[in-house]
């Protein structure tokens, strides 16, 4: 039984990953759908210069997070919620607390095999949720806005300080206080950092920077778990030697 | 302008868009199935947990999702409806798009000069954009999962960290965002974002609390969210 569990995981895992390349490469080329159409089937050929500035632009302002963002939420992502988020977008404030939320409410470890499989399917129904939601806008969003209240509009905004609070209650009450105190800390140094870099680095450094700020500090919550978990490791052997 | 946002919203856009989004369906089917087949393999969760999973799905994603309404309907105002749809729907967010935009068509998009070859060019800047996060992912997913086993088996104890430090940290930090940068540091003092986290914060405490003494009342926690969204709402737009 054992076995045949520890045999039915790994083909999951390996089915997780065929699949969820095959996905992700299969979409990328069906955005460029759009781009080439207008470009080569109408003909509104942009000026080349346009788009090299463009991209120029985009990569120094979201070309770190390319790197950065896929690595700082794999753990709490895993595999296939890595594939299935970035395919689907607004991960901070999405995808991210469903998983957090899903794993606190059924009680399962983060970064578990149970976990992830039920994270499929929140992020299933998340993705439907959005897209749900987008639909709304296309066809009366026009309407809604000129209709309600602004008041209730713009209640909204408050939405996701709302979850994020939440949030750092959920994750952190499975966190010890020292810990938790250096995680505090380290987050609040490097957006001090990042908020006063632009006076001591130049633009093209500063400006990435702070828009990947909070990829970059979950690098350094991760660069703390090896290390926290590398002292407890050696207390532990040396407490059993 | 005009002749542009009809090119914008013309059925061919509109259809493209849909293969586009029909991917992410796509995705979710062929998960869902894996899943499914899985879970009969090895009962690892019940079906219980399964439906609850999609609850919080649902619950978690509607207050967040309505909150790009405003920045959406103005993307649609300036770059119609099927880039919208197609950009907003997967990959992007509405913020990265409407600057994506922005860059891609000169800061023309939504103004009288903004003409087709600025649509198109404002395309290929969001599309080649957002592809950067595919290409990664494509190729580095395997690579990180493989170097987070050999973590696992160097030191377990650095994945049970990591899988509970790393998303605080992450929430902490978008917390931050939104209640010093987005409210303390505002030129005018707005602290109804730090009062809607408290608020959002201490919904929880008192469902957990709630289930402390009582566990049949478990089923809270699937709400828990839910309660944080609603009342960050209330007490956000009352201090507003």
């Amino acid at each position: 039984m054992e076995n045949n569990r520890n045999q039915s995981t790994k083909q999951f895992h390996k089915s997780i990953h065929l699949w969820g390349r095959i996905t992700i490469l299969v979409a990328l080329l069906c955005t460029l759908t759009i781009p080439l159409y207008l470009t080569f089937v109408l003909g509104y050929l942009p000026n080349s210069a346009d788009i090299i500035s463009g991209m120029i632009s985009i990569a120094g302002f979201v070309g770190i997070i390319w790197f950065i963002e896929p690595i700082s939420y794999f753990p709490t992502l895993g595999p296939a919620g890595t594939y299935m988020s970035f395919l689907s977008g607004n991960i901070g404030n999405m995808r991210l607390p469903v998983i957090a939320a899903t794993q606190d409410a059924l009680e399962l470890t983060p970064g578990s095999n149970e976990a992830e499989v039920a994270g499929i399917f929140a992020l299933i129904s998340s993705t439907f949720t959005n897209l749900v939601v987008l639909g709304i806008v296309l066809v009366a969003g026009q309407v809604i806005i000129t209709v309600m209240p602004e008041a209730i509009i713009s209640s909204f905004n408050f939405a996701l300080p709302g979850i994020l609070g939440a949030m750092m209650i959920m994750m952190g009450s499975k966190i010890k206080v020292p810990n938790l105190v250096v995680l505090v800390a380290t987050a609040i140094a490097i957006m001090i950092f990042i908020r006063f870099a632009p006076n001591f680095l130049p633009a093209n450094i500063a400006t990435p920077i702070s828009v990947a700020d909070t990829g970059i500090v979950a690098i350094f919550g991760i660069l703390y778990s090896v290390i926290a978990a590398k002292k407890n490791h050696a207390k532990e052997s040396s407490k059993e030697a | 302008m005009k002749e542009t946002l009809q090119i914008a919203n013309s059925p061919m856009m509109w259809i493209l868009a849909l293969i586009i989004v029909t991917n992410v369906i796509v995705q979710s089917i062929i998960f869902y199935r894996l899943a499914i087949k899985h879970i009969r393999e090895t009962s690892l969760i019940s079906s219980t947990q399964v439906k609850k999973a999609f609850k919080i799905g649902f619950i978690g994603t509607i207050g967040p999702a309505f909150a790009v309404f405003a920045v959406a309907v103005a993307l649609i105002a300036q770059i119609g409806g099927p880039l919208t749809l197609a950009r907003v729907g997967i990959i992007g967010s509405a913020a990265f798009e409407m600057i994506a935009a922005q860059i891609g068509s000169g800061g023309t998009a939504g103004t009288p000069e903004f003409a087709p070859h600025m649509l198109s060019a404002a395309a290929w800047v969001m599309t080649l954009g957002g592809s950067g996060w595919l290409i990664v992912v494509f190729f580095a997913t395997k690579h990180i999962d493989k170097l987070q086993e050999t973590v696992k088996k160097a030191n377990p104890l650095t994945i049970t960290y990591m899988s509970v430090f790393a998303p605080f940290i992450i929430f902490f930090t978008l917390g931050y965002k939104e209640v010093v940068n987005k409210g303390i540091l505002m030129e005018e003092i707005n602290i109804a974002p730090l009062a809607a986290t408290i608020v959002g914060a201490l919904s929880v405490v008192i469902v957990n609390k709630i289930v402390e003494k009582d566990s049949s009342k478990k089923w809270l926690k699937d709400w828990a969210m839910g309660f944080a969204v609603i009342s960050a709402m209330v007490v956000g737009t009352i201090l507003r």
